[in-house]
C-alpha cells in the first residue's frame, strides 16, 4: 500500500509515503531550497527527544522515533527562515518519509560570519559592523598575505611603523586583535605584529569586524578584531600549489593538502608557504636598505576528527618563522643586523551539541614567541647589540551557548590565561602573570524585525586592575532593502610587559626606562648605588598602571537594490588612559629615570563606506572609503587656553589656532580604494585593477611643538595602482600576471615601505578528487 | 691633574678658533654704536660640548662673544652652554649674580619688560636655574627620532653676571639650522639663538 500526503505550511512542504508499519518508525528527511536543490548541514532537531542531526550533502537525514506519538521537529539552516513543525507518527506505518523546503530570508544574506559574537550569524542583519573577505576576493588579485588582502580590498588603512600593522577607525595598530582561527597571536612586546609576514594563502575567509569587542575578546579589542579562518577538507584530495616571481627576486611558494581519511569523520591539513625577497632600498648608495632581505615561513597543520555526528575535535599546529638581514652605520663602522622572529602554536578545540537547547566548546591554546637579533660589526664581526625576547602563552576557555528558544540565544563563556615573558631587558629577567575572564552573551530577537545583542565580560589581571567591559548593539530591518544598526561598547588594551617590568638603560644616552611594576623597586637600587641625584615624583604615590580603555559608538546600515549594495557605518571612538612616559627622577649623569604613566585623552571619528555593483554581466565594481577625523582632546584643550605655540616664518612665536590643529599623526582624512574586476566563467579570464587612495596625512613635528599644525608637517597623499590580469588553463592551472605600482610612484621619505613599479608572474594549480 | 689641564688647553684653542668661526648678526641697524638702546643679536651655531666632555661653553651677552673657561670664576660670562643644559654665572655655577626665570607660552618680541622677582640660580648641579629634561626647559625631546627641538612660545629671561637683563630665545640646536632636521646627517649641539640685552641696567627690553 502506498499513500502520499502533501501539504505546505509556510513554505514547509511535506511529502509523506506510508510503507508497512512496524515499531519503532524509521524517519527520513530530505532537506531543499524553494527551487529543489539539497541542503547540506539543515539542523534538524526532534525537540520531546532531544535528538539532533544533520542534513548530508544529498540533503538527506534519518532518525528513529517511537511511534503513536507526536514529535515537534524543527528544521534550522543559516539564511533560511526556520520551521517548527509537529508530526504524529501513526503506529501502522514503517517508514515515514518527510520533503522539507526551506524559504531564504528575505533579506539576502551573503554569508555567515563568526567573530563578532563567536556564534554563527548572518553578516547582513548583524548588528554589528563587520567586513568580510572570501578567499575569492583574495585569490583573485594574488593577495597571499593579510597585508595584501587589506589593503586592496578594503578601506582600512595600512601604515607602516617598525613594520606593517592595521589602523583601524584611526587607531593604532595594537588596538586591534588579530586572530587565526578565533586564537591571537602574541602581541609584540615593543612593536607592532607585521601583517606582511602572515599569510592568508590558506585562509577560507577574513573576517573584521570594527568597533570595540572587548565585552567578548578582552584585552586589545580596541579598535577591532581580523579573525583569518582557514580553509577546511571539503573532498577527498584537494591539492593546491602557487608559486609567485617578481621584482627584487621574491619569491612565493605555497602548497596545501587537504584530505578526508573517513568520510565526514577525520580528514587533515598540511600547509605552508614560503616567502622571500632581497628587498630594496629607495636610497642610492645607502648603507642599509628601505626595506631589508626576508625570508618567511608560515606552516600549519591540522586535524578535524568528528567521533559523532554532533561533536567535532580540531587540532592544530601553526608555526611563524623569519629571518631578517639589513645593515646600518654606527661610528663610520657598518653594523650587520640579523633578526631572527619565530613564533610556534598549538590549538586544540572541542565542539559538542549535547541537544536541540545546548552546546559547548572546550578550547585550548599555546603559543610560544621568541625574537632575537644580533648586530655585529661587518668587519670584525665582533658583537655590537643584542636583543633577546621570549614570551609564552598559555589559554584555556570553555564556551556553553543556551537557545532558550529561537529567538534568543545565550553564551556564557570563561577561561584561564598565563604568560611568561623573558628578556634581558625585563626586571629580574623573567616576570609572569595571570588572567581570569568571564563573559556573557544574549543575543535576542525582541520581534521578527529587532535582533539586539548585549555582552558582558569581566577581567581580572594580576597586575592592573579589573575590568568590565559591556557593549550593547541592536538591528532594525526597516524593509527589504534596508537594515539599520547601532552599538555602544567599550574596549580596553593592558600595559604589555615593557610598560608593567622593563628594566632598561640607553647604553649611548644613559637615560633609563622602567616598568611601572618594577619603578620603585628599580628606583631604590639606582639610589643605593649611588646612581639618583633627584626624586621627581616617588612611585609609591602613583598607583598601578590602567589600562588603555575606550568608549565607541557607531551607527549604519546597508542598503541593497538589485546589484547594488552599500553599506554606511558612522563612528566615534574616545580613548582615554593612554600611556605616556613619565619622569620620576634625575639620575647623577644629568639623565632622566622614566616610568609610565596614564594620560592622554584622544578622539577618533568618521565615516565608513562601501559600494559593491555588478553590471555588464561580467564586471564588479568595489569601492570602500573612510572619513576619518582625529585630535588629542588634551591638546585641543591646551590650544584653547593658548598654551601651545608655533614658530611663524619670522621666527616671532604664536600661540596655535584650533583650526591649525590636524589631529594625530599618520592618519590620512580620506583614505580608500576602488577595485573594478572583469571576470568571463566561459573564457576562464578574470582581469582586476584597483586604486589605493590616502590623502595627506601627518607626517612628524618640525616646529617644535609635537603637535601637528604646520603644513610642512604633512606627507603628501598618494594612489597607488595595480593591475592583473589571469587566465585559467587546461583545467587544473590558472596563470597571472600583475604590475604593482603601475605609475611608478616612489618616495624614500614618506613611502618607504612602498617599491617603485613592481611585476609578478605566478602559476596556481589545483587537483580535487571528491 | 695634568690632563686635565691638557683637556682646558685644548677646549681653549678649540673655543677660540671658533670665536672666529662663529658668525654674529646684529638685526638693528648697528651704524650707531651701542649706547643705551637695546639690540636684538643672533648667534649661529654656538658649539655647546660638542665633545660630549661635559664643558660648558661660556659666553657673555653684553660682548656677544664666547669667554675662556679659565674665566670661569668671573663675572666675564652670562650664560654657559653643554649640550641641552644652559647654566647662569650664579650659585654653584659662578661668582656672578646672575639667575634666570623661564617664560611658557608667550611671544619674543611681546615681552617688553623683564619680571622683578622669581629668578632662579643654580641651587646646585642637578637644580638648575632653567629646568632640564623634554618638556621641562627650553626643548622637546623625541625618543623615537631624537631630535631636540625648542619649544614655542619659551622665552628665557636672563640676568647676567653683573644685574643687567636679557631675554633670551633658542632658534635650533642643529648646525646650520637645517630644515626639516635628520639625527643621523645633521650635527646637534650647535645653538642659534636669539637675545635682546639691555645694557642700562633696567629690566626693560625697549
Amino acid at each position: 500500500m502506498k499513500k502520499i500526503l502533501f501539504y505546505t505550511i509556510n513554505f514547509l512542504i511535506c511529502l509523506t509515503i506510508w510503507l508497512k508499519a512496524e515499531n519503532p518508525t524509521f524517519i527520513s528527511f530530505q532537506v531543499t531550497d524553494e527551487a529543489g536543490k539539497p541542503l547540506h548541514g539543515c539542523k534538524i532537531s526532534v525537540r520531546n527527544t532531544s535528538k539532533i542531526f544533520f542534513t548530508d550533502k544529498f540533503g538527506k537525514a534519518s532518525v528513529k522515533l517511537n511511534s503513536s506519538q507526536s514529535h515537534q521537529i524543527s528544521f534550522e539552516k543559516a539564511f533560511y527562515n526556520p520551521f517548527d513543525t509537529t508530526i504524529f507518527v501513526n503506529k501502522d506505518i514503517d517508514t515515514f518519509f518527510i520533503l522539507v523546503r526551506l524559504k531564504e530570508k528575505d533579506i539576502h544574506s551573503r554569508e555567515v560570519v563568526i567573530t563578532a559574537t563567536r556564534t554563527e550569524k548572518d553578516l547582513v542583519a548583524l548588528p554589528i559592523p563587520m567586513t568580510t573577505l572570501s578567499q575569492f576576493d583574495f585569490k583573485q588579485i594574488n593577495a597571499k598575505t593579510l597585508d595584501q588582502a587589506l589593503m586592496e580590498l578594503t578601506d582600512i588603512n595600512i601604515v607602516d611603523d617598525h613594520g606593517r600593522g592595521i589602523q583601524l577607525q584611526g587607531l593604532d595598530p595594537d588596538y586591534t586583535l588579530i586572530l587565526i582561527n578565533g586564537e591571537p597571536l602574541v602581541k609584540r612586546t615593543g612593536g607592532i605584529l607585521d601583517i606582511s609576514r602572515l599569510s592568508v594563502g590558506n585562509a577560507s575567509r577574513i573576517e573584521i569586524v570594527r568597533g570595540p569587542n572587548s565585552s567578548i575578546y578582552g584585552s586589545n579589542a580596541l579598535a577591532g578584531v581580523v579573525n583569518i579562518i582557514t580553509s577546511e577538507p571539503e573532498n577527498e584530495t584537494e591539492i593546491s600549489l602557487f608559486s609567485k616571481y617578481g621584482s627584487y627576486n621574491s619569491l612565493d611558494l605555497i602548497g596545501e593538502l587537504k584530505k578526508s581519511l573517513i568520510s565526514d569523520i577525520l580528514a587533515f591539513t598540511l600547509f605552508a608557504h614560503r616567502s622571500k625577497t632581497d628587498g630594496f632600498s629607495l636610497i642610492p648608495n645607502s648603507v642599509g636598505k628601505t626595506v631589508p632581505e626576508i625570508t618567511n615561513y608560515n606552516l600549519q597543520g591540522e586535524v578535524f576528527y568528528n567521533p559523532t555526528r554532533k561533536s567535532r575535535l580540531r587540532i592544530a599546529f601553526r608555526g611563524n618563522f623569519e629571518n631578517e638581514i639589513n645593515s646600518y652605520l654606527a661610528n663610520k663602522d657598518t653594523i650587520s643586523s640579523n633578526n631572527d622572529v619565530g613564533e610556534i602554536s598549538s590549538f586544540l578545540n572541542f565542539k559538542n551539541i549535547l541537544n536541540d537547547r545546548f552546546n559547548y566548546e572546550f578550547r585550548a591554546y599555546f603559543s610560544t614567541f621568541t625574537t632575537n637579533t644580533q648586530d655585529r660589526f661587518v668587519k670584525t664581526k665582533e658583537l655590537y647589540d643584542a636583543y633577546k625576547f621570549s614570551q609564552d602563552v598559555l589559554k584555556l576557555e570553555l564556551q556553553t551557548n543556551y537557545a532558550f528558544s529561537l529567538n534568543n540565544y545565550m553564551t556564557l563563556g570563561g577561561g584561564f590565561i598565563t604568560e611568561q615573558a623573558k628578556s634581558l631587558r625585563i626586571a629580574g629577567g623573567k616576570e609572569s602573570n595571570r588572567q581570569f575572564f568571564i563573559y556573557l552573551q544574549d543575543d535576542i530577537k525582541l520581534i521578527e524585525r529587532l535582533n539586539v545583542i548585549g555582552s558582558l565580560r569581566f577581567d581580572n589581571h594580576s597586575d592592573y586592575a579589573s575590568q568590565v567591559s559591556p557593549k550593547i548593539s541592536l538591528s532594525y530591518q526597516l524593509n527589504k532593502n534596508i537594515v539599520l544598526r547601532s552599538s555602544v561598547g567599550t574596549g580596553f588594551q593592558a600595559p604589555d610587559f615593557e610598560e608593567l617590568y622593563l628594566d632598561w638603560t640607553n647604553p649611548m644616552a644613559g637615560y633609563s626606562v622602567f616598568g611601572r611594576t618594577y619603578a620603585a623597586e628599580g628606583l631604590k637600587k639606582l639610589q643605593q648605588q649611588g646612581q639618583i641625584a633627584t626624586i621627581l615624583i616617588s612611585p609609591d604615590t602613583i598607583g598601578k598602571l590602567e589600562p588603555e580603555k575606550s568608549l565607541s559608538f557607531d551607527f549604519g546600515g546597508n542598503f541593497s537594490i538589485d546589484e547594488l549594495f552599500l553599506k554606511i557605518n558612522f563612528f566615534r571612538n574616545n580613548i582615554q588612559n593612554l600611556i605616556d612616559f613619565l619622569p620620576i627622577a634625575i639620575k647623577t649623569n644629568g639623565q632622566r629615570l622614566h616610568t609610565y604613566q596614564n594620560i592622554n585623552k584622544i578622539y577618533t571619528q568618521g565615516v565608513e563606506f562601501s559600494l559593491e555593483y555588478s553590471f555588464l554581466k561580467n564586471f564588479h565594481l568595489n569601492i570602500s572609503y573612510q572619513f576619518l577625523q582625529t585630535g588629542d582632546l588634551d591638546v585641543i584643550e591646551k590650544i584653547k587656553n593658548r598654551k601651545i605655540f608655533k614658530r611663524d616664518a619670522n621666527g616671532n612665536d604664536v600661540p596655535v589656532n584650533i583650526s591649525d590643529y590636524g589631529g594625530l599623526f599618520h592618519r590620512p582624512e580620506h583614505s580608500g580604494n576602488i577595485r573594478l574586476t572583469y571576470r568571463s566563467q566561459d573564457l576562464g579570464l578574470f582581469s582586476s585593477f584597483r586604486v589605493n587612495v590616502k590623502s595627506k596625512y601627518g607626517y612628524k613635528d618640525i616646529n617644535g611643538n609635537m603637535i601637528l599644525d604646520d603644513p610642512r608637517e604633512f606627507a603628501p597623499g598618494y594612489a597607488i595602482f595595480r593591475w592583473n590580469i589571469s587566465k585559467e588553463l587546461f583545467k587544473y592551472f590558472v596563470l597571472n600576471f600583475g604590475v604593482d605600482n603601475l605609475f611608478d610612484r616612489k618616495d624614500a621619505r614618506f613611502l618607504a615601505a612602498n617599491p617603485g613599479r613592481t611585476f609578478y608572474f605566478s602559476i596556481d594549480f589545483k587537483y580535487i578528487k571528491n | 691633574m695634568k690632563k686635565q689641564d691638557i683637556i682646558i688647553a685644548l677646549w681653549l684653542i678649540f673655543a677660540i678658533a671658533l670665536i672666529s668661526s662663529c658668525s654674529k648678526s646684529e638685526d638693528n641697524n648697528s651704524q650707531s654704536p651701542p649706547t643705551t638702546t637695546v639690540k636684538a643679536v643672533t648667534i649661529y651655531d654656538l658649539p655647546a660640548d660638542t665633545g660630549k666632555k661635559g664643558i660648558f661653553t661660556l659666553f657673555s651677552l653684553k660682548d656677544s662673544t664666547i669667554v675662556s673657561n679659565s674665566d670661569s670664576l668671573t663675572t666675564k660670562w652670562d650664560i654657559g652652554f653643554a649640550g641641552t643644559t644652559i647654566i647662569t654665572n650664579s650659585g654653584v655655577r659662578g661668582p656672578g649674580q646672575g639667575g634666570a626665570i623661564l617664560l611658557k607660552d608667550v611671544d619674543f618680541n611681546s615681552v617688553k619688560e623683564a619680571p622683578e622677582t622669581g629668578y632662579r640660580i643654580e641651587n646646585s648641579l642637578k637644580d638648575l636655574a632653567i629646568p632640564t629634561g623634554s618638556g621641562n626647559g627650553w626643548y622637546n625631546y623625541d625618543p623615537q627620532t631624537h631630535i631636540v627641538s625648542p619649544i614655542p612660545g619659551r622665552v628665557i629671561i636672563i640676568r647676567t653676571a653683573d644685574g643687567k637683563y636679557a631675554k633670551l630665545q633658542i632658534i635650533s640646536y642643529w648646525k646650520g639650522n637645517p630644515q626639516p632636521i635628520d639625527p643621523y646627517q645633521h650635527k646637534e649641539r650647535y645653538y642659534t639663538f636669539k637675545y635682546v640685552y639691555q645694557p642700562d641696567g633696567s629690566r626693560k627690553f625697549e
